[in-house]
């Protein structure tokens, strides 16, 4: 009887079949039993999403099925500095970690990755070395990156590392800033949020999003999305108010960057519940891969529980933001204001203060506001002559579309003469796109 | 999403205590007096799953053990408050008049 085992379909044998055949073999063979395998193979055949391939990391996102991860949060605290791993998906193709940095003592000590910011621009990246510790090999950090900071010595880093042996349960984490030394063990686990995927589509203006996967992490119904679009993908409906990673966001504080104009994305179900997205996790990986192809973004999306019977949901994003990289501008900012032309999109510089004290110049612009589908938001970045790289934003762009112009300011670090290069149209595309989500 | 008998048996059996699937077969034989066999037990564990009302806890793959989410305690709940609303009203159309 245990043979007929190999009649359910290869995912599904692979998730369930050594268990299945252990249950076989209690049972003496017969007609009865013969009939329900049968009926089980038809069954899995019928609905072949039904044998997860996917597995939701919580703060992470999606990983394939195999993928490991924490057993329970790991952290130390060394060198007046309290270091916690929040996260790891160990899945056959590479090992991401999410660590967060605190600073626990001397004020006066720079935590690694977490120095204080200046006033417009991320601090310098410190000189880190990180690594995985697994039985007698080891496995260096492929790339870090620090996802969001204070100026009170706190930090998150997003790490990514190659795959580790899958037999391997004990691991541990080094860290190094070349004087001090920090070492973090943890273990590993099944990761046991099953998700299930998808495929549906929406394509909107030559924006197609797409629905993946889903899963339900506790309560929590969460979707991952890929926006694929001929340019850049910079913004896929506004993101939730609360910030992405652990813990609890009352300290955290998100890199300059982060606005939040427009509709969020909301799921409607089919029982009349309608719900605004919570929270969304973006991924680290490059939008583009090679010159030619398109960009396509992706992010997973968590939602409040729909109804408890409801069978289906739509996912509704409201707009898009699309960034033309081609388009830029120099500005002289001695005289203002000034009006500019990127290509086809005009704003103007209405005034440049200068911060004590600094080569840092904040300037006010003012863009029209149109209601038309694509329209011109702002430029994307700014880039300066001074002695520091980097900019901030901020203030808007506020007002309705079709009313007058909005306004903002970016600040940014000129030298002499000064002028600043505007790079980027930043342009939001109007939908609906509407996704039906499959939930039963 | 709209529980069947046998889906609603594996979770009455695991709010008990996670178990592996031989467990849960037991656990019902001995409190409903039906026999779950293998392929509509892993049937039910399947959608289950998939739902987000169980999941797999680290075991040996043959004997994996599985607990209740809090999400399929709460539809547990609600099937178990449907299921007395539909026999309260059979005991009442039943009452001898």
């Amino acid at each position: 009887v245990k043979h007929l085992v190999r009649l359910y379909p290869k995912r599904w044998r692979d998730r369930y079949a050594a268990e299945i055949t252990a249950l076989v073999q209690r049972e003496r063979a017969s007609v009865g039993g013969v009939i329900d395998l049968l009926r089980g193979a038809i069954d899995a055949r019928l609905h072949p999403a039904l044998a997860q391939q996917l597995v939701f990391v919580p703060t992470i996102g999606f990983r394939p099925r195999g993928t490991r991860t924490l057993l329970e949060r790991a952290e130390t605290t060394e060198n007046d500095t309290h270091l916690t791993v929040l996260a790891v998906a160990a899945s056959p193709e590479r090992t991401d970690m999410i660590v967060e940095w605190e600073r626990t003592a001397d004020p006066a000590v720079c935590t690694p990755g977490s120095a204080p910011p200046p006033a417009s621009a991320p601090p310098p990246d410190l000189t880190l070395s990180a690594a995985l510790i697994a039985g007698a090999t080891r496995h260096d950090a492929l790339t870090m990156e620090r996802s969001a900071y204070n100026s009170l010595g706190w930090a998150i880093r997003t790490m990514t590392f190659p795959p580790l042996p899958p037999a391997t349960e004990r691991i541990e984490l080094r860290i190094s800033d070349g004087l001090r030394d920090w070492r973090v063990p943890f273990r590993l686990v099944a990761g046991h949020i099953a998700a299930r995927p998808i495929a549906v589509e929406a394509e909107h203006e030559g924006i197609r999003i797409r629905a993946t996967a889903v899963a339900w992490d506790g309560d929590a119904l969460v979707v991952a999305l890929e926006a694929e679009a001929a340019r850049s993908v910079r913004m896929i409906g506004r993101p939730a108010s609360n910030p992405p990673f652990l813990p609890g966001g009352g300290k955290l504080k998100i890199a300059a960057g982060v606005r939040e104009t427009g509709e969020p994305i909301v799921l409607e179900d089919d029982r009349g519940r309608r719900t605004e997205e919570v929270r969304r996790l973006y991924s680290r990986e490059p939008q583009q891969n090679a010159p030619g192809q398109s960009f396509v973004s992706r992010l997973s999306v968590a939602f409040a529980a729909p109804s408890s019977d409801a069978t289906g949901a739509a996912l509704v994003v409201p707009f898009v933001e699309i960034t033309d990289l081609d388009q830029s501008v120099v500005a002289a900012l001695r005289t203002v204001p000034v009006d500019l032309e990127m290509g086809e999109h005009r704003f103007r510089i209405v005034s440049v203060e200068r911060y004590p004290d600094s080569d840092e110049r904040r300037v006010t612009l003012e863009i029209p506001l149109s209601s038309s589908s694509p329209r011109f938001i702002q430029p994307a970045s700014v880039q300066g002559t001074g002695t520091r790289a980097g900019y901030a934003w901020g203030g808007g762009p506020w007002g309705e579309p079709g009313q007058g112009v909005a306004s903002m300011w970016m600040s940014i670090a000129v030298g002499d003469p000064p002028i600043v290069t505007f790079r980027g149209a930043v342009l939001r595309y109007d939908g609906p796109w509407r996704l039906e989500l499959p939930l039963s | 999403v709209k529980l069947s008998a046998e889906a609603q048996l594996v979770l009455v059996s695991l709010a008990d205590g996670p178990k592996h699937g031989y467990a849960i077969t037991q656990d019902i034989a001995r409190f409903a007096g039906r026999t779950l066999r293998p392929g509509t037990l892993y049937g039910a564990v399947a959608r289950l799953e998939s739902w987000g009302y169980i999941e797999a806890l680290a075991g040996d793959e043959r004997r994996r053990p599985y607990r209740i989410t809090a999400r399929g305690t709460k539809a547990l709940k609600e099937s178990v408050e449907d299921m007395q609303r539909v026999g309260a009203t059979a005991r009442r159309r039943l009452a001898p008049r």
